[in-house]
């Protein structure tokens, strides 16, 4: 299977690109993924994705698949899939 | 212990020269705090609702926030209301900088001009002298030499100065006032307000101060609360990129609109040309903070062999390039730069232009309505053309002053259709059909498509489990799902207005001071003014409703709280919100349901403006 993810924020200074593609045997979960990028890009990656902020300590990165956060799934233990477009973002929005 | 001094109103009739002023009271400052509150009260006595926009009738309202120019972080903010030409109801815009506080060190919260002023006049106020000035020399003069000559007029390059270019002197509809030669008064097109009052600025010079009433306490309350904020994400990429950084983060949800909302996603290869990073790194010198910033949010920039000046936001990126089809930074930032000098909101001005290119290209305007130019997607020249045309309001130019919902009306032919607007006023750079939330927060913002009036980032950065505590659904967080909203953008609504009065940037209040707990916090040793959250949501709620009077006495109900009709005909037609359309009809049911407003009509009921000490209305 394959699927991508993309970067938006200061992951995408750790990653240093923009997307990246993945082929893998099997599908993983949401925190699978997560855990191998931890392990690919160290623990700069995980005290960036892990950033908590009062006063109630949030998971402050958002994590979408094909547009829609994982929390419409079943957030970390969402299955990826072949295709999918993995986007994992700083929670921002204004103007 | 000193006493806390929240300044004077000043009113300055333009009409007859006379002036005079008074303290403002403690029931005013509980029940309105002041900036946006307290001015929206003064509009409202001060108006019966059938003044005209542009008339000598309709009050100009410059007013402090409660925190202005005080230890407070990010406190130089300042509103500036009256009758808006866009909407025809409640306007107001909003502005950083160092005026506000300049305002407060002369002793004023506010300064009400009424009437209009015979010839072009600017006014000079330096602590309590106040003097009415010949402006004729300025008429014609753009916003930057109008800055400069009136510092060298008054001998004091400290003078900070609030004026409006040829735009609002024309009386271009999305004309803005600015300050600081890049911070603006950007919405509801306040600078026509100003130019039909032949007022071209406002100059002011103060030498008081604002005492702390409790030094030490507010020390403390400031280092604690600097400590929360720098944990937010906002207030790192802020203080680095800058709103610029915000492209990626929209266009990554597939929100940014491209050719007038025709689509709303950049390719990625394309996306990059116009990212916060290609900004940061190509064109900004350094940072820029306004009064007593520690998020420095804008950059000082250059575009080599072109310009150089403070400020881009991502709004104006939005509106000034892929709205109009440019993905080309010295493009957008010549354009954003001609804004400020001409006075021009950027937002409107991009707005018009792509609805302009869109009717063209259905054909619902003429070869010759168009002054013999070329009028193509991308044409990284013609927006120059274009702001300069509208500012005069020379030919065509005539007709984009309007703004694009006054346009359509005047061109007819279902070009209404094209236009993307709330009430008048243009929809920013940001696609409501990929974000329900803030479809709703357009919808019903009392100075029409707004996204500061509610302001919900909370619908990105709230777990699911705290949206349930709060709003008591897991879904108000969820962008797709409309269950939930109508609570969510009243909690963000009553919590934003608290910013606008209190004179704090929004930017500091969607980290540290998000939450009215903390607000509370800050107010109480500055002020000495002790208030619980629940006063101070009170307030803001008191603030929307008062608002929405104002709107409901000049014929505004649920009719006018709609998004435009392509958002619910037309899907996105691709990237990551492909597929998306919004109605906000029943996200309205329960808005107005939450705002305890009947639900037909839109309008306030009686016991609700009963319950907020608004029964008078």
């Amino acid at each position: 299977m394959s699927f991508n993810v993309q970067f938006v924020g200061p992951v995408k200074d750790l990653v240093e690109k923009v997307v990246v593609e993945y082929y893998l045997p099997t599908p993983i979960t949401v925190q699978e993924l997560i855990d191998f990028l931890i392990s690919r890009y160290g623990t700069k990656f995980e005290q960036e994705i892990y950033t908590k902020v009062p006063p109630d300590n949030v998971f402050f990165y958002q994590i979408l698949i094909n547009g829609s956060n994982i929390y419409r799934f079943k957030g970390l233990q969402t299955e990826i899939n072949t295709g999918d477009k993995v986007l994992i973002s700083i929670p921002l929005a204004g103007g | 212990m000193s006493k806390f001094d929240f300044g004077k109103v000043l009113q300055i009739d333009l009409t007859t020269g006379q002036y005079s002023s008074r303290p403002v009271t403690e029931e005013e400052i509980y029940n309105y705090m002041g900036g946006r509150g307290l001015s929206a009260k003064f509009l409202y006595d001060l108006t019966s609702g059938e003044e005209e926009p542009l008339s000598p009738q309709n009050p100009l309202i410059f007013g402090n926030g409660l925190l202005t120019g005080s230890a407070a972080p990010c406190s130089g903010r300042y509103t500036v209301t009256a009758i808006s030409p866009l909407t025809g109801g409640f306007g107001d815009g909003n502005s950083g900088g160092f005026f506000g506080p300049e305002m407060r060190y002369a002793g004023y919260s506010h300064i009400i001009f009424l009437g209009k002023a015979e010839k072009p006049v600017y006014v000079y106020i330096e602590n309590d002298k106040v003097e009415i000035r010949d402006a004729s020399h300025l008429w014609g003069k753009d916003t930057w030499e109008t800055d400069t000559f009136i510092k060298e007029e008054l001998g004091d390059l400290e003078v900070q100065v609030a004026c409006i270019g040829q735009a609002g002197e024309n009386l271009a509809k999305i004309a803005c006032i600015i300050n600081n030669l890049t911070r603006a008064i950007g919405r509801c097109g306040m600078g026509a307000v100003m130019g039909s009052k032949n007022l071209k600025a406002v100059a002011v010079r103060g030498h008081g101060g604002v005492d702390n009433v409790d030094l030490e306490k507010t020390f403390e309350i400031l280092s604690e609360t600097r400590k929360l904020a720098e944990t937010d994400w906002s207030f790192k990429l802020f203080g680095t990129h800058g709103t610029p950084g915000l492209v990626d983060v929209y266009n990554s949800r597939g929100v940014v609109p491209v050719k007038n909302f025709q689509k709303s996603w950049v390719p990625d290869g394309e996306a990059e040309k116009i990212s916060g990073d290609t900004f940061l790194k190509k064109y900004s010198k350094k940072h820029k903070a306004c009064y007593n910033c520690v998020i420095h949010c804008s950059h000082f920039y250059e575009v080599e062999g072109s310009h150089k000046e403070e400020g881009l936001e991502f709004e104006s990126i939005g509106a000034l390039g892929p709205r109009i089809g440019v993905i080309d930074y010295p493009s957008i930032l010549k354009a954003n730069h001609l804004c400020n000098r001409y006075g021009l909101d950027t937002i409107g001005a991009g707005d018009v232009i792509g609805f302009i290119l869109e009717v063209y290209e259905k054909g619902l305007i003429s070869n010759e309505e168009i002054d013999g130019l070329t009028l193509n997607w991308g044409d990284n020249q013609l927006a120059e053309v274009l702001l300069k045309k509208m500012s005069y309001r020379e030919g065509l130019g005539d007709l984009l002053a309007e703004g694009s919902y006054g346009a359509a009306k005047r061109i007819g032919k279902g070009s209404e259709y094209f236009s993307a607007h709330v009430k008048g006023q243009a929809i920013i750079s940001c696609d409501p059909r990929g974000l329900l939330g803030w479809g709703l927060a357009f919808a019903v913002a009392s100075r029409g498509a707004d996204h500061l009036r509610a302001h919900p980032v909370v619908e990105y950065i709230f777990t699911p489990e705290r949206a349930k505590e709060i709003w008591g659904t897991e879904k108000a967080v969820d962008r797709t799902a409309e269950e939930g909203k109508g609570k969510l953008i009243k909690w963000c609504e009553d919590v934003r207005a608290l910013a606008d009065c209190l004179g704090v940037c929004k930017f500091f209040t969607r980290t540290a001071y998000l939450l009215p707990e903390q607000l509370a916090k800050l107010i109480t040793p500055i002020t000495g003014i002790s208030l619980e959250a629940s006063n101070l949501l009170h307030v803001g709620e008191r603030i929307n409703n008062l608002e929405r009077m104002f709107n409901v006495r000049r014929k505004f109900d649920r009719k006018d709280d709609v998004l435009p009709e392509r958002f619910a005909k037309e899907a996105i037609p691709e990237g990551p919100s492909k597929g998306m359309t919004i109605d906000v009809s029943n996200m309205l049911d329960d808005y107005y349901e939450a705002r305890g407003w009947d639900i037909a009509t839109g309008k306030p009921t009686q016991d609700k403006l009963k319950e907020l000490g608004l029964d008078e209305l």
